[in-house]
């Protein structure tokens, strides 16, 4: 899954777009995808649609995928 | 064999078949072939199972509780357990195309109770209500339910089922029927089968087995007894959604979901809701898109040795329940699973709490059991990656954790589990390292420990065989 990359604000205008592109029929979906937070704070992201790229005035990075740092710490 | 004309018309004969037949003969047909038979063997016998089988249900016969509506005979009560498929249920040969009702006298003792008449092969059934009195002359406390039959002559199901809300309750029974007609005939006894016994369900699943579920996830059918779904898929192509049922043996009706998702290499369907099958609508659903794992990739099938498997993509694929489980004092849990060999670990089953969060986890070598944010480390073998696995987690009344995998003890009873444990979502709840196969989730809010039963090859005994039995996974 690849993903983009950004501010709190710019990956919910992505979400966004990504919806009014959808208009999803169905009963049940109605949302692209939910952003993700950084767990240490400082940025968040968003799965990426591979058919609707961002704003043009975004400033998101695309990325194939998310690193290690991504990942939670969980107590084992 | 019916003919087509209403009772009462008048009509020219056509058809040797009628009564002393000659070519343009007028005939005022008084009923059809057939009315004022009752098709249905021990119309009043209802505990005998070479007729009547019983499925999570217990029938007293000759019930000296209560006299029948002909003052004369007994009835025979019926004690439905709380599962909106428990039911007796026999199996007749019917004409196609033809209009048949099904009609029994029903009473309780005291206040009202719900049942249904059933046709488990056409999905048909009618509610009714059962109240204090029933009688011959005048006729009460008769309840009738008609059908019709389609294209084909086949065997058909009937069954006197619990409510569809499902409850405990003693109803008593007699004098059942089964006429071909719009309406119910004048009743007549019929006695039952001789020798031999009630032949097999057209398809048995794991709720006519088993009782008391409070929650079923699969990909498999619970019970004939009900008209269910599977899932409901969303296409790719065009974002338009559908229930996929189940097909006559209870698996997945892959016809119709690769008929609704496409099968070309871009046509892919995801799963927006896994319902439970159990009654009590407790359905898994995810509403975000990015989320939704498959059930169909580029056009096929997603499998699991060889059965329908939900795919997910072992990050954040989740499907929520619409209403935590909290399980507490006794409770079973059975997930049928895989987790993807690539990830540390995987979360089959987690809390929206991630604080005091209850999850279980299966690693490389261990799987840890986690209630209510406490940790209960459950040792054993490898093995538990990228591979289907059958994990079932046991806490009994006091507190003791038995976990199996396959069928076999996996590592020691671990004691002082006494936290709830809240089911709210299939996967996992830190938006990564969730499933990868999911096939089955059955969830008891009580202690099941007496009906585990054994896990053989292909098959078993108790809960465990059933899944193994239909899964195949040892």
């Amino acid at each position: 899954m690849s993903w983009y990359i950004g501010t709190l604000e710019e990956v919910e205008a992505y979400n966004e777009k990504v919806n009014e592109a959808k208009a999803y029929k169905g009963s049940i979906t109605s949302n692209w995808a939910n952003p993700r937070q950084h767990p240490d704070g400082s940025k968040w992201a968003i799965a990426a649609n591979n058919s609707i790229e961002p704003q043009e005035e975004s400033s998101l990075i695309f990325t194939e995928s998310l690193s290690e740092d991504w990942t939670p710490e969980i107590e084992l | 064999m019916a003919n087509s004309n209403n009772w009462g018309e008048i009509y020219k004969s056509t058809w040797w078949g009628d009564k002393a037949w000659s070519a343009n003969t007028l005939f005022i047909d008084s009923a059809p072939p057939g009315f004022g038979l009752n098709l249905l063997k021990a119309s009043e016998d209802m505990n005998i199972t070479r007729d009547w089988s019983q499925w999570l249900i217990s029938v007293a016969a000759n019930s000296t509780d209560e006299a029948a509506p002909n003052a004369t005979d007994t009835a025979e009560k019926l004690t439905f357990t709380d599962a909106p498929q428990s039911r007796i249920q026999q199996q007749i040969a019917l004409e196609a195309n033809t209009t048949y009702t099904f009609s029994v006298y029903a009473k309780v003792r005291t206040g009202t109770q719900n049942f249904r008449l059933r046709n488990v092969t056409l999905g048909q059934a009618q509610q009714f209500t059962a109240d204090t009195s029933w009688g011959l002359n005048p006729d009460d406390g008769r309840y009738s339910f008609s059908f019709t039959t389609g294209a084909t002559a086949i065997t058909h199901t009937l069954s006197i089922q619990n409510a569809a809300a499902a409850g405990t309750g003693e109803i008593f029974f007699w004098g059942a029927m089964l006429n071909e007609g719009a309406t119910a005939g004048d009743y007549v006894k019929t006695e039952a089968s001789v020798g031999g016994s009630a032949p097999a369900p057209a398809y048995s699943g794991f709720g006519d087995a088993f009782g008391g579920v409070t929650a079923y996830y699969s990909l498999r059918q619970f019970t004939e007894a009900e008209t269910l779904n599977a899932i409901r898929v969303r296409r790719s192509s065009d974002d338009t959604e559908q229930d996929i049922g189940f097909d006559s043996n209870g698996d997945l009706d892959t016809t119709a979901l690769l008929a609704f998702v496409g099968t070309g290499g871009t046509d892919n369907g995801f799963v927006t809701t896994f319902y439970d099958q159990s009654g009590n609508g407790n359905n898994a659903t995810n509403s975000t898109d990015s989320e939704q794992p498959l059930i169909v990739s580029s056009g096929s099938l997603t499998q699991l040795n060889s059965k329908a498997a939900i795919n997910g993509d072992g990050a954040d694929d989740v499907l929520s329940l619409s209403t935590g489980l909290n399980l507490s004092s006794g409770y079973s849990i059975f997930q049928v699973v895989q987790i993807p060999s690539a990830n540390t670990y995987g979360i089959t089953i987690s809390s929206t709490d991630v604080s005091n969060f209850s999850r279980t986890m299966m690693f490389g070598s261990f799987i840890k059991f986690s209630a209510d944010g406490t940790n209960y480390d459950n040792y054993g073998g490898g093995g538990n990656k990228g591979a289907q696995n059958l994990w079932s987690s046991v806490v009994d009344g006091s507190g003791n954790l038995d976990t199996n995998r396959n069928g076999s003890a996996y590592g020691s009873t671990i004691t002082s589990v006494t936290g709830t444990f809240e089911l709210d979502i299939i996967g996992t709840n830190i938006g990564v390292n969730s499933f990868e196969f999911f096939q089955e989730l059955i969830v008891f809010n009580s202690d099941q420990s007496s009906n585990l039963g054994t896990v053989t090859t292909g098959g078993g005994t108790g809960i465990e065989g059933n899944i193994n039995t239909y899964f195949d996974i040892v």
